[in-house]
């Protein structure tokens, strides 16, 4: 049986360049998105965020007493400085509309030069199909499963919204606008398990020695794009909650306007950022789970695998089995 | 040459006494559901002796709108005498609209499940929206359309000191003229929002 024991040491290119690939396309990606993509004032966006760290999220950087009577009218009506963040949302609307299906065209196309450089789907050579191994509990295939199809639901209802080019807005756009809210808001406590429920990485500080552990947290260890997946899911869902949750909650009042309104840009800025970042390694879950390896959906609907099929595609996970066993 | 006049607002800082008629007589006309301010009234350095202002707000019927710009599903449309309008049978209430706005005149009635957002309702310019006119769905949509019907919008008929003021650009920049002259103080910007929602268009 191969295990990562007895695998020879590798050197540091091959062992970190999924981090510095990632890494170099993540600091690529912030460049395009905050210098050149658009022509919200990063200046100002440091400064408020700066500013917020201070207790005072109304974006108005300038003390309120040194405007001009005529600033006054404008900051006090409207909220502050207008043309900071707001022509972002107006001009990416259109760009988004227009690249994203570039985009994503573009990330489909690498992930298919990818399947076909790896020689097609990974298959195990089961013989005794009958031999199987539980891998996931029940409690866990719930929350993956759950996971699963609350993600896809945002994604569509979420990009239903951007391409409402595409649907002509109406009825049932409008109710997926509507869900998407909701779904938005369950979705929460089922990221919070995932997030704990999936730190494999926990691993390295606490022995997997009970089976109650093995019932609660996912089983094996993380090759590094699996790592980044799982820390790309941690990080911008964060951010997509954090920010989805706000918009949400901090609704449209006429009354309140002039305070909340460049916080609620700040949020929907974000909001797209998160969206448009979480994207691709959704994409990546997708690729890496259910398009490169033949029987994760299964593995995950059942809970169980046959023993040949971890033997040769997750040895990691069979010897942590074989140790609660033991 | 465009064939008609272009619709704007003014509203005379020097003027406003804050009684909100404005905005009760447009909630009223309308018959706005509750938590709907197509027109609000709102105060600056409230308190602070001799530099206390308010001011009467609600669209501007901008140039170039910019909600009409980041509308995804395109459900805007702007007259030919510069109202911006939209269709709320297409609308999806998504609010991309009120982060554009310079002005925070879109509005969107709480009224889902769990506090989702209905759909989008900001000032016609009591213009009515796109139903047959002065039908009764583009009343129930939108409310009166009173320029159909020859009358000046409500909020501006109502305002009891003329502060705020509706009409064809030229008027409304005459009469503009002429206050802040008579105050002795030369006309040295335009109307409050004029730069933001018209340019120098
Ligand atoms: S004031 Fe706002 S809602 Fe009205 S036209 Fe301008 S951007 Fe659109
Ligand atoms: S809320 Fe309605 S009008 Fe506003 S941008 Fe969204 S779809 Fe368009
Ligand atoms: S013009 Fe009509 S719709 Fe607009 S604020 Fe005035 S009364 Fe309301």
């Amino acid at each position: 049986m191969a295990t990562s024991k007895s695998a020879p040491r590798r050197g540091f290119w091959s062992r970190n360049k999924a981090y510095i690939l990632v890494l170099l396309g993540f600091a690529l990606l912030t460049y395009w998105y905050f210098w050149l993509a658009t022509i919200a004032d990063i200046q100002y966006v440091y400064r408020y965020f700066l500013q917020m760290l201070h207790g005072n999220f109304t974006g108005q950087l300038v003390p309120f007493d040194s405007l001009t009577h005529y600033q006054q009218m404008e900051v006090g009506l409207f909220g502050p400085r207008y043309d900071a963040i707001a022509p972002e949302v107006i001009r990416a609307f259109r760009e988004r509309q227009e690249i994203l299906p570039y985009v994503f065209a573009v990330e489909f196309t690498a992930f298919l030069i990818a399947f076909i450089l790896q020689g097609g789907r990974k298959k195990a050579t089961v013989t005794h199909p009958e031999d199987k191994v539980q891998v996931y509990s029940l409690f866990q295939r719930f929350v993956i499963l759950l996971n699963i199809l609350l993600v896809l639901y945002l994604f569509v209802t979420g990009f239903s919204i951007t391409f409402g080019n595409w649907t002509g807005g109406g009825l049932i756009p409008r109710y997926m606008r509507m869900t998407h809210e909701l779904v938005g808001l369950a979705w929460i406590p089922i990221w919070l398990i995932v997030t704990i429920i999936a730190f494999k990485d926990l691993k390295f500080f606490v022995r997997p020695s009970s089976r109650l552990f093995g019932k609660i947290f996912l089983k094996g260890r993380y090759t590094p794009m699996k790592r980044i997946n799982y820390l790309a899911f941690v990080a911008f869902g964060f951010i997509l909650i954090v920010s989805g949750f706000l918009l949400w909650y901090l609704y449209p009042d006429p009354k309140t306007h002039a305070q909340i309104i460049q916080f609620k840009r700040l949020m929907l800025f974000m909001h797209f950022m998160g969206s448009a970042i979480i994207s691709f390694f959704l994409f990546e879950t997708v690729y890496t789970y259910f398009v490169s390896v033949q029987g994760y959906l299964p593995a995950v609907i059942t809970g169980k695998v046959p023993r040949e099929y971890l033997e040769q595609l997750a040895p990691d996970i069979l010897e942590e089995i074989e140790g609660y066993e033991r | 040459m465009n064939a008609y006049a272009r619709m704007k607002f003014y509203c005379d800082e020097g003027r406003c006494i804050e009684c909100n008629g404005c905005s009760v007589a447009c909630d009223e006309a309308h018959e706005l559901p509750v938590g709907i301010s197509r027109r609000k009234v709102v105060t600056v350095n409230d308190g602070v002796p001799g530099k206390e202002f308010s001011l009467s707000v609600a669209c501007m019927h901008c140039t170039d709108a910019p909600c009409e710009q980041v509308c995804p599903v395109h459900c805007f449309y702007i007259r030919e005498d510069g109202i911006v309008l939209h269709d709320k049978e297409i609308c999806i209430g998504c609010g991309y609209c009120l982060y554009a706005c310079p002005f925070g005149a879109p509005q969107f009635p709480q009224d889902g499940a769990f506090g989702t957002k209905g759909v989008m309702d900001k000032c016609t310019m009591c213009a009515g929206g796109p139903e047959e006119t002065n039908s009764a769905k583009e009343r129930e949509l939108y409310g009166q359309n009173r320029l159909a019907e020859g009358k000046v919008p409500v909020c501006a008929a109502m305002c009891s000191t003329k502060a705020l003021l509706v009409g064809d650009e030229e008027s409304v920049s005459k009469i503009y003229r002429e206050r802040v002259m008579a105050r002795g103080k030369g006309v040295q910007s335009a109307p409050y929002g004029w730069d933001i929602a018209y340019g120098n268009k």
